[in-house]
């Protein structure tokens, strides 16, 4: 007994009831019903052959349909096709039946009790069939079967001496059983569809039970990872030394650390979702005005952009504090900016120390320069014979001094240039300038060298080179290192190259040679203050790495640019762009002096 | 070398050494030179010797040389003197300056040859 045929379902908090009918048990029906129609097909061909009945072909053709049939919905439902087909598959096989059957007992009214004798044994062997396959029929099916045969028997009793007629009853209850099987055929169609459709719906909201807790639990997932993620970013943003704030798209501050609160004199409360220029105010020392460009160019222009040198921040009490500052823009996966992030730390003590450092180098230049001149005077004037002939040796040695003190010379100035720029004091004042009239008088001072040397030196220069306006005095010296430097560095019978030309962006100075080159790994040192490579070092000894750091510091200043490339043993070429717009003016108190050749 | 007597420079320096090497070396190309230690001192000697041309310091005891200056150019003699500034001070703020009063031009000693000073001073002069 392993299942219940029709099952009556009850849901729980469901006040629907539906027959469930199972597909095997349909599957099991058609079997009997199979069995039946076969065996029914065959006691109508008998008896229409034994007594002479027409139309004999009808008959055998109907049943021949008929079993076709079933065999057809048969196969259809043991290949397991839609559920619903093998409803409408029954539907259809029952309705051939009855069909089928109705023709017989219109053509053969004398037939009809004569049927029922094989009709018996019909019901026998389906019951068997159906036992056989280890199936048991549900209570209903049973029970119509057993009523059919009691009903039949007794019906048929009268005729019993009549075959013919005994069969033309059994034919009516093959009707009946063909009708009931309809209608339990429509009834198993119709609770299927309902049944369907509930399990249909009731799976939809499973799934979207299911969908809603999975997506309540991926939400709480990442609520928890964005909250340790905001945690694990405040504890950052808290320990860290420096001033920092967020601002999205709008300008708004969405983060605002206890540093820029200390900084500032801003609560966190006063910052968040204030537009950050209403309450922090950058500006340029020298010129007072607001200075927060590099924080639009970051947004602007997406990249990291560090803010002018001298730059203070007023805080909410009025008082300026030295910072210094960068920001660098936010932006999302798909590489919009989305906002900006500002990290900026009071520099007031390392600006102190700097100035003190400065101002001391300054004065000690100063103070270092009246010496050196007197050396410088009183061995010139020896050398000139001013106070009679020296011979070779005392000549010799004498030039070693000038040579020196030259050197040391050479290096005050540099220092104090240093001083300058680093403390801010360097004035730019732009006059028309003809570079290559300027280079040409670098080259003479250097010629001497250049000839001592064996060098060849070309120069490739713009033909219609405008006069763009520059300050002189720098030029010069940008000019005055990187050519001193090419000459210096360039062994004896090498080349030094130097080109001038106008390009779209700016002027180009190209300065090449064929010297020592920079080794790789202290290429990225080149323009530090006070370092010099080891190769040249151990060539050259005179240099105070000082050059290369104040033409750096001068290209910053007036908005140029400059690079290199080089390689060891190979030479090295300098490329320096000044802007076509030229300097721009800038007070300062002090000039810087063009180291003497 | 003696034939360039009739010119007169005055010196205003207060750093003993490098006075005297001035001296040595324009007395040797032959001008006539008179020499101050002092702002004060620089300043009578230029307005009763009426020089040619005036090498000045601008760090000087007494008075400092953009005070002497001043003063000299409100003189009427003294307007039209050429002055050539003669320091180690470059800083921006004081050339401006002094260049504001009047001078002929700024030299820094350290960047400067005796010889090249004394040809500045000749062309200056026009001998």
């Amino acid at each position: 007994m392993q299942k219940l045929r029709f099952k009556s379902v009850k849901k729980k908090g469901d006040q629907i009831t539906f027959f469930n009918v199972k597909d095997e048990d349909i599957g099991h029906l058609v079997w009997v019903n199979y069995a039946v129609s076969t065996l029914n097909g065959a006691v109508a061909a008998f008896l229409a052959i034994q007594y002479h009945i027409f139309p004999l072909k009808l008959i055998i053709y109907v049943y021949i349909v008929a079993i076709a049939a079933n065999l057809l919905l048969h196969l259809l439902l043991i290949i397991k096709a839609k559920k619903l087909a093998k409803d409408f598959a029954l539907l259809l096989l029952a309705l051939v039946n009855v069909i089928g059957l109705t023709a017989i007992i219109h053509y053969f009214p004398e037939a009809r009790p004569s049927t029922v004798l094989v009709y018996i044994p019909s019901i026998v062997f389906s019951a068997i069939i159906s036992l056989s396959f280890g199936i048991t029929t549900s209570a209903i099916v049973v029970l119509a079967f057993a009523a059919q045969v009691i009903c039949e028997s007794l019906a048929l009793f009268p005729y019993r001496n009549s075959p013919v007629d005994v069969a033309g009853l059994g034919l009516y209850w093959q009707i009946a059983l063909g009708v009931s099987f309809m209608f339990l055929m429509i009834l198993s169609f119709l609770s299927n569809y309902f049944a369907e459709v509930l399990r249909r719906r009731e799976e939809q909201i499973k799934k979207a039970n299911i969908a809603l807790k999975n997506l309540i639990n991926q939400v709480n997932k990442e609520k928890d990872k964005v909250s340790q993620e905001k945690d694990k970013t405040e504890a950052i943003l808290y320990g860290i030394g420096d001033g920092v704030f967020a601002i999205n798209r709008k300008g708004e501050i969405t983060v605002f650390n206890q540093v820029a609160v200390a900084i500032s004199g801003f609560s966190e409360k006063e910052a968040i979702g204030t537009r950050y220029d209403q309450i922090i105010k950058f500006i340029d020392e020298k010129t007072g005005q607001t200075n927060n460009q590099f924080i639009e160019d970051a947004m602007a222009e997406g990249v990291v952009k560090k803010m002018s040198n001298y730059t203070s921040l007023v805080r909410k009490d009025g008082e300026k504090v030295p910072i210094s500052d960068s920001a660098a823009p936010l932006k999302d996966k798909q590489g919009q900016v989305i906002g900006c992030v500002v990290v900026f730390s009071d520099v007031t003590k390392e600006r102190a120390i700097d100035k003190a450092k400065s101002e001391f180098v300054s004065l000690a230049s100063h103070q270092l320069r009246t010496p050196l001149s007197t050396t410088n005077w009183y061995a010139e004037m020896m050398l000139a014979g001013d106070v009679g002939k020296l011979n070779q040796g005392q000549k010799k040695y004498l030039k070693e001094i000038y040579r020196s003190n030259q050197r040391m010379i050479n290096l005050v100035s540099a220092l104090l240039n240093v001083s300058r720029i680093e403390l801010g004091t360097l004035a730019i004042e732009p006059e028309l300038v003809d570079l290559i009239k300027m280079a040409d008088s670098v080259l003479a001072e250097l010629v001497l060298q250049i000839n001592k040397k064996r060098i060849k030196l070309t120069k490739d220069y713009h033909r219609q080179m405008p006069k763009i306006s520059a300050d002189p005095n720098l030029m010069r010296i940008v000019f005055q290192n990187l050519l001193n430097n090419a000459v210096k560095y360039t062994p004896a019978g090498g080349q030094v190259g130097l080109s001038i030309r106008k390009e779209k962006y700016g002027i180009l100075i190209k300065v090449a040679d064929s010297g020592y080159g920079i080794p790789r790994s202290q290429q990225s040192r080149i323009f530090t203050k006070l370092f010099r490579a080891d190769n040249v070092q151990r060539k050259v000894p005179e240099g105070t790495g000082l050059g290369l750091y104040i033409v750096k510091s001068i290209i910053d200043q007036i908005g140029g640019q400059i690079w290199f490339e080089s390689q060891e043993g190979k030479g090295t070429t300098f490329f320096v762009v000044i802007p076509l717009t030229g300097m721009k003016k800038k007070a300062g108190s002090k000039k810087l002096n063009p180291p003497k050749a | 070398m003696m034939n360039k007597i009739e010119k007169k420079i005055l010196i205003i320096e207060d750093e003993e050494s490098i006075l005297q090497a001035m001296i040595d070396k324009f007395s040797r190309q032959g001008f006539e030179v008179i020499k101050a230690v002092n702002g004060q001192d620089g300043l009578s000697s230029a307005l009763t010797e009426h020089p040619d041309l005036i090498l000045l310091d601008l760090l000087l005891p007494i008075m400092d040389g953009i005070d002497l200056l001043k003063k000299l150019r409100a003189d009427k003699w003294g307007k039209s003197v050429p002055v050539i500034v003669l320091t180690n001070l470059s800083e921006a703020r004081k050339v401006s300056e002094v260049v504001d009063i009047g001078i002929d031009d700024f030299l820094i000693k350290t960047d400067w040859k005796l010889e090249d000073l004394v040809k500045k001073v000749e062309k200056r002069l026009g001998v």
